[in-house]
């Protein structure tokens, strides 16, 4: 069992415990979806239904694993549900519009994301960065923004995505081959 | 470096020092509220989930008992058809 004095005290039901974990972990949580999702609106309600997540399942947390590496992969997962939702959404737009004809025009509007939290000078590189995150498999991205966003170190990374120590490393490795590729070919084109 | 290759560097680098974005002012009072919905409609969901269960249980109970009923009919039918044989045979024979 944890020993942690919130932890203990979440699982007992005290009230003042459930503010102090939304203050503690509220920008982490909300970050995490943002560079994940790049909306500010749906990185909210993923904020929302992580705390939901949490209090609901505090009692069966056994504090194998840091608190605050639960709470990341309950948001690694809520994010996810949410990215395959709109994919599923935006396939069967995409197939209405077939079957009856009409165009639908394009919903995607993740050419231009900044981030409130990047530096003004920074903004425009920024804005190309997440847009190539964006592109990346889902396993580079959220390994990259752990590491490259969150801060995360590798063992922290490791824990959240339960996955081994060298498989972050390839990971983390492939995502920035990647995105190298795809931003030299950014540049290529604003060259031409 | 080539141009192309320090322009990549710079863009993966751009996020360094970068702050977090503030949480929206309210998400404590939404997660709350969610709460409250989820405290109102689960209490109500075990009770239904229990009638269903024993409405289920019963329905069963009945279509094994009905089941079973079927099967140890009497042997009336048996005794009637060898009385029938019987009768056949003896009315063959005397043709």
């Amino acid at each position: 069992m944890s020993q942690d004095p919130l932890v203990i005290a979440l699982q007992r039901g005290e009230a003042d415990a459930y503010k102090e974990l939304v203050t503690q972990y509220q920008d982490r949580v909300y970050n995490m979806a943002l560079s994940m999702l790049q909306q500010e609106e749906d990185a909210a309600d993923i904020a929302q239904e992580v705390f939901v997540q949490v209090f609901q399942s505090i009692t069966t947390f056994k504090g194998a694993s840091k608190l605050s590496t639960w709470i990341y992969r309950i948001t690694v997962t809520k994010t996810l549900e949410q990215m395959r939702r709109k994919r599923t959404k935006k396939r069967t737009g995409i197939v209405l519009s077939l079957s009856t004809h009409e165009y639908l025009p394009e919903q995607s509007n993740k050419g231009n994301f900044y981030h409130p939290g990047v530096a003004l000078e920074q903004k425009e590189l920024s804005a190309v960065l997440f847009k190539a995150i964006d592109q990346l498999p889902e396993k580079q991205r959220i390994a990259f923004i752990l590491n490259k966003i969150e801060q995360l170190n590798y063992e922290e990374v490791r824990q959240v995505m339960e996955i081994s120590l060298s498989s972050v490393e390839s990971l983390l490795f492939r995502a920035k081959q990647n995105l190298q590729k795809m931003l030299e070919n950014v540049y290529k084109n604003y060259e031409s | 470096m080539k141009n192309q290759e320090k322009f990549a560097e710079e863009v993966i680098n751009s996020t360094a020092g970068m702050q977090r974005a503030a949480a929206p002012a309210d998400l404590y009072e939404r997660v709350m509220e969610r709460m409250q919905i989820h405290r109102k409609i689960m209490p109500l969901l075990p009770k239904v989930a229990i009638w269903q269960a024993a409405a289920a249980i019963i329905l069963l109970v009945a279509m094994n008992v009905c089941v079973c009923l079927q099967v140890k009919q009497p042997t009336a039918p048996t005794a009637n058809n060898s009385y029938i044989e019987q009768e056949y045979f003896s009315h063959t024979e005397s043709i």
